[in-house]
């Protein structure tokens, strides 16, 4: 047993000197391009980060099949580096460390889930050119992390998702116009999630400060509960037509079966991106039937179809929910954002076209979308982008209203 | 008037609900009070209900009976495993260590069903047929859940076979005396081996038997089950008194009706700060539980 | 390079959570609340600097004492309990104290922000944000992993002075049996409860140092599978002897991101490895045993090479 111990010592000390030369060799080959991609592939955010990824995979094996990024003239391939954070901030921030030291990637991807995005953000350098600040100077940006205001932690971070306030102004004031007046508003959080409770604060409730409307009734529950029988009750007793789901689908599923068991049908029910997930329809049936929530992007645009068509076949899903659009758009925004900013990518020159791109990214105006949008980064390093809207109807996402064409059913 | 109705409604349905809750400390209390071990991995047992269950449904035809059946065998297998694994190996070691090992036990097989899930379903919740669902009983003012009334009946049918099994057979015969002490079964003749491995699987089959319970009343199965069920029954064992199949119940109807009723009447937030401080209360308070008689330790 | 810093960091992070469940081992007591204390480090030593623009290192201590008082308000009531129901009580109150943490609001608004970045302080469920510390201070990674082996280091040598001492005999009597160590006049209660305090206090320290590293904290941090691990720590590593939570640290830490080959496997191997330690090697990696034959082997070569050294002395 001993002898066995010595032998195990050896070996793994032997596998820690290979790791630590592995990932201290730079990725960078000559002549290509590195991208990071840190996202919860494993653990609670695998449904948020799963679909992303493979959205830039598709976007990256497309420009690299078609040669690759142009580099001073020439094509140069993308290398896309994946990490997995597993949900956790502390699998996250060595990670993105890891990408912008070892990996040397000229920009960084990720997160999904706000609290881990919050973390890595946290590492880079807070203001442009500030000298005292040793903080990491990587341009990063992520293709959802909802949380209201996160990419104030730095001028180094962006955020291609669009913004939950105006989302919400917009849903409620079109459902208003549809189907309104409504009496009673009221609300549901997942009070233990970081992202749900930030969207009612600042995006909810000050749709409803601006009407002057108090919520009649505000219940509370966790994504993991089994029975929302109170919560409902509560609901259905205050006669809510309008009612504001601030959940994930976990929740969101349970709450409306309990509503259609107890007979709460209220008028309107609209929630955030939190329902874009299929199990809505395939776990919640009927309940959820006629729920609408806003979107960025979604696969009944006609310029969306091709990707649809790649996802299906990659994962074999009839739904693709638009985590993997905004990962696809958000790879060929990086892939502009680095054309344009006339980048030497060299071993010597990272730090430069690593700002380069920063900048870049900072300035994009009148961006068209592979989905046929215009975007524009707005002063946070939000995406600012048209929001559309989403509804469940027949049991699938059927694409409700475009500023373009309005109400489509 | 709405507000007593509403509060009697919750009531009851925390008592039925918590049946499941009993199911599952009642698995967690033969093993504690049998083999002296606190068993992390008994969520699990839970959870493979949950999944055999969920599959169960997915035959067309069949009844629920059989399904419920083959939850139960799915968790005693998985007991089965616990025994032969954490618990026969480790029997003269110390029982925190027996303890560790299902802990290791826990964590390997729930990674390994939420990449089951994953891999077959490209998600980690998947559709659990509720055949009686919509169905409502009224009482008065009062509405009970069809499915409610089910589990309350299947909770109750498997209760009274085992106080039947514990009380009325040589083989509870010889759990009680093992309970007591494992050298007295020795002396008496009795294959404490088997009675203990036979203790696993009951305590597994129910635990299978609440995990169908719990997939079906949500309309969910998922893998995170069994990390919910260990916090919830052990919540409600140590609540009844742990040890004491009695406890379990009192503690799993108990805790049902805390939570539903807690968040009727308090503030949500602190729902599980002030339910964990209430257990706190009982452990030092009363650490035999509500229902467990006190045992002097006097030196 | 960074990226070492930042796993050595978080290395040493986890030694000392180790060593906080390891205090209380040696007296008996399996505590899985360690979560709590490490939380409530976390935000007091944040809310230090972040609010009060207060020294990191006098606000990791205040953290640390944080931890060990919240640990005297568990300890106290608790000392009747034994073994399971101690564990379980320690779940309780972490839990009680993740969830406070998790709801708890104070803090001042802050003028520069996008939209719902618009305090400083914890904010309730959107957690505690802008621990920017290490960066306004211009801290790199590597001093901050330094600063981190520092403490590591402290701690350490305490524990080697406490190994050597008569005190640690006491406490792993009262952890053999407490009915023979308060009949040979051990003060069992006093032993337990400042075993426990110290427990807290390690904790503390270590979830302040935890806060600054991830710049952002929120309540669902601090799990209870933040205590499993640490207990795990101390039950692979070895909780025979001071050596055995370094090593468990130490490993658990650096082996998921040498494993990361195969990451998709690593959690399964996590829980395989605890399971396969405790049938094969329940004392843990390091047991006392083992200690002592390497102490032994070593002193016999500084013995043989003393009377080589005298011999040819004489000739």
């Amino acid at each position: 047993m001993r002898i066995f111990f010595k032998k195990l010592k050896f070996l793994s000390l032997g596998v820690v000197l290979v790791a630590i030369c592995n990932s201290v060799m730079a990725f960078q080959a000559d002549g290509t391009i590195t991208i990071c991609s840190i996202e919860p592939l494993t653990g609670v955010g695998t449904a948020l980060g799963a679909p992303n990824y493979i959205g830039k995979k598709i976007a990256v094996d497309e420009i690299n099949a078609s040669g690759g990024i142009t580099v001073q003239g020439k094509k140069v391939k993308i290398v896309l580096v994946s990490e997995d954070d597993n949900t956790k901030p502390e699998q996250g921030v060595p990670l993105f460390r890891k990408c912008a030291e070892s990996a040397k990637a000229l920009v960084i991807t990720g997160s999904q889930y706000s609290r881990v995005t919050e973390s890595m953000w946290g590492l880079l350098q807070k203001k442009l050119d500030d000298a005292s600040d040793p903080g990491l100077q990587v341009p990063s940006i992520s293709f959802l992390s909802m949380k209201a205001g996160i990419t104030g932690v730095s001028e180094w971070a962006f955020r291609n998702a669009g913004s939950e306030p105006d989302q919400h102004e917009l849903t409620v004031s079109l459902m208003e116009k549809r189907y309104g007046p409504f009496k009673n508003y009221a609300g549901a959080v997942e009070a233990n999630e970081a992202h749900s409770v930030a969207a009612w604060k600042a995006a909810y409730l000050p749709v409803l400060d601006r009407r002057k409307i108090k919520p009649v009734e505000y219940v509370e529950w966790f994504e993991t509960d089994r029975d929302f029988s109170v919560q409902i009750r509560k609901l259905k007793r205050a006669e809510t037509d309008f009612f504001i789901l601030s959940s994930h689908f976990q929740a969101n599923v349970g709450a409306m079966l309990e509503a259609q068991r107890q007979g709460f049908k209220p008028k309107m029910v609209v929630s955030h991106i939190g329902a874009d997930a299929v199990e809505m329809v395939d776990l919640g049936k009927k309940s959820t039937e006629g729920i609408v929530f806003p979107a960025a992007i979604h696969m009944a645009f006609p310029q969306v179809k091709n990707l649809a068509d790649e996802y299906k076949k990659r994962t074999k899903e009839k739904y693709m929910p638009q985590f993997t659009g905004l990962g696809y758009e958000g790879i060929m925004i990086v892939k502009e954002a680095i054309e344009r900013a006339n980048i030497t990518n060299t071993p010597t020159s990272l730090a430069q076209d690593r700002r380069k791109v920063r900048d870049q990214l900072a300035a994009i105006k009148n961006y068209k979308s592979f989905a046929g949008m215009t975007l524009n980064m707005n002063a946070n390093r939000d995406i600012e982008r048209p929001t559309y809207l989403v509804r469940i109807k027949d049991g699938d996402f059927k694409l409700f209203w475009t500023p373009e064409k309005q109400f489509l059913f | 008037m709405e507000f007593i109705t509403d509060l009697l409604q919750t009531i009851l349905d925390g008592l039925l609900f918590g049946s499941t809750y009993a199911l599952v400390a009642i698995g967690f209390t033969l093993i504690w009070g049998l083999l002296k071990i606190l068993n992390l991995a008994h969520g699990q047992t839970v959870m493979v209900g949950m999944f055999v269950g969920m599959l169960s449904t997915k035959i067309p035809g069949l009844p629920m009976i059989v399904g419920v059946l083959m939850a139960m065998i799915g968790g005693a297998l998985v007991g089965l495993l616990i025994d032969r694994i954490c618990y026969r190996p480790l029997r003269k070691s110390h029982e925190l260590i027996t303890m560790i090992a299902t802990l290791g036990f826990w964590i390997l097989l729930e990674e390994i069903f939420i990449k089951i899930y994953f891999n077959i379903w490209f998600r980690d919740y998947v559709a659990f047929e509720n055949p009686f669902d919509g169905f409502v009983l009224e009482l008065g003012p009062l509405r009970l859940r069809y499915d409610y009334l089910v589990t309350l009946g299947v909770s109750l049918f498997l209760v009274l076979t085992l106080y039947f099994v514990v009380f009325k057979t040589r083989l509870g015969l010889a759990m009680r005396m093992v309970s007591e002490d494992h050298d007295i079964g020795y002396l008496m003749g009795v294959s404490v081996a088997q009675v203990l491995t036979i203790a696993f699987l009951i305590s597994a089959a129910f635990g299978g038997a609440a995990g169908y319970l719990i997939g079906m009343t949500s309309n969910i199965a998922g893998p995170y089950a069994g990390s919910m069920a260990v916090v919830k029954g052990l919540f409600a064992m140590v609540l009844g008194g742990a040890g004491s199949v009695l406890g379990a119940i009192a503690g799993g109807l108990t805790l049902g009706v805390l939570e539903l009723v807690g968040s009727f009447l308090f503030s949500f937030s602190y729902r599980d700060a002030i339910a964990m401080l209430f257990l706190f209360a009982v452990l030092i308070y009363r650490p035999q539980g509500l229902i467990g008689s006190r045992s002097i330790e006097r030196i | 390079m960074g990226y070492w810093y930042t796993i050595a960091a978080l290395t040493g992070i986890n030694v000392i959570l180790a060593y906080s469940v390891y205090s209380s081992f040696i007296t008996g007591q399996v505590s899985l609340g360690q979560a709590a204390f490490f939380g409530v480090g976390a935000y007091v030593a944040a809310s230090l600097t972040t609010l009060l623009d207060m020294n990191f290192f006098v606000a990791v201590m205040f953290g640390g004492m944080a931890g060990g008082l919240l640990s005297l308000l568990v300890g106290f009531p608790t000392l009747r309990l034994k073994g399971y129901h101690f564990t379980i009580a320690t779940v309780a109150f972490a839990e009680a104290t993740r969830v406070i943490l998790h709801n708890v609001k104070f803090g001042r608004p802050k003028e520069d922000g996008a939209v719902g970045d618009r305090w400083l302080g914890p904010d309730g469920p959107v957690g505690f944000r802008h621990i920017s510390y290490l960066n306004d201070h211009n801290i790199s990674s590597g001093e901050f992993a330094v600063l981190v082996w520092c403490f590591v280091l402290v701690v350490v040598g305490a524990f080697i002075i406490l190994e050597r001492s008569r005190i640690s005999i006491l406490m792993r009597t009262i952890s053999e049996d407490e009915v023979v160590a308060r009949s040979i006049g051990i003060s069992v209660a006093k032993t337990k409860i400042i075993a426990f305090a110290c427990g807290g206090i390690l904790a503390g320290i270590s979830g302040g140092l935890y806060a600054h590293l991830l710049t952002f904290i929120s309540g669902n941090d601090f799990i209870i599978h933040l205590s499993t691990i640490a207990l795990a720590f101390v039950v692979i590593g070895g909780g025979q002897t001071l050596w055995g939570p370094l090593f468990g640290a130490i490993i658990f830490t650096l082996l998921p991101e040498i494993m990361r080959p195969i990451q998709s496997f690593r959690i399964e191997l996590f829980g395989l490895l605890i399971l396969l330690t405790m049938l094969f090697r329940p004392s843990g990696a390091i047991s006392a045993n083992w200690v002592r034959k390497i102490r032994f082997s070593l002193l016999r070569k500084q013995s043989v090479t003393n009377l080589r050294s005298a011999t040819n002395k004489e000739n």
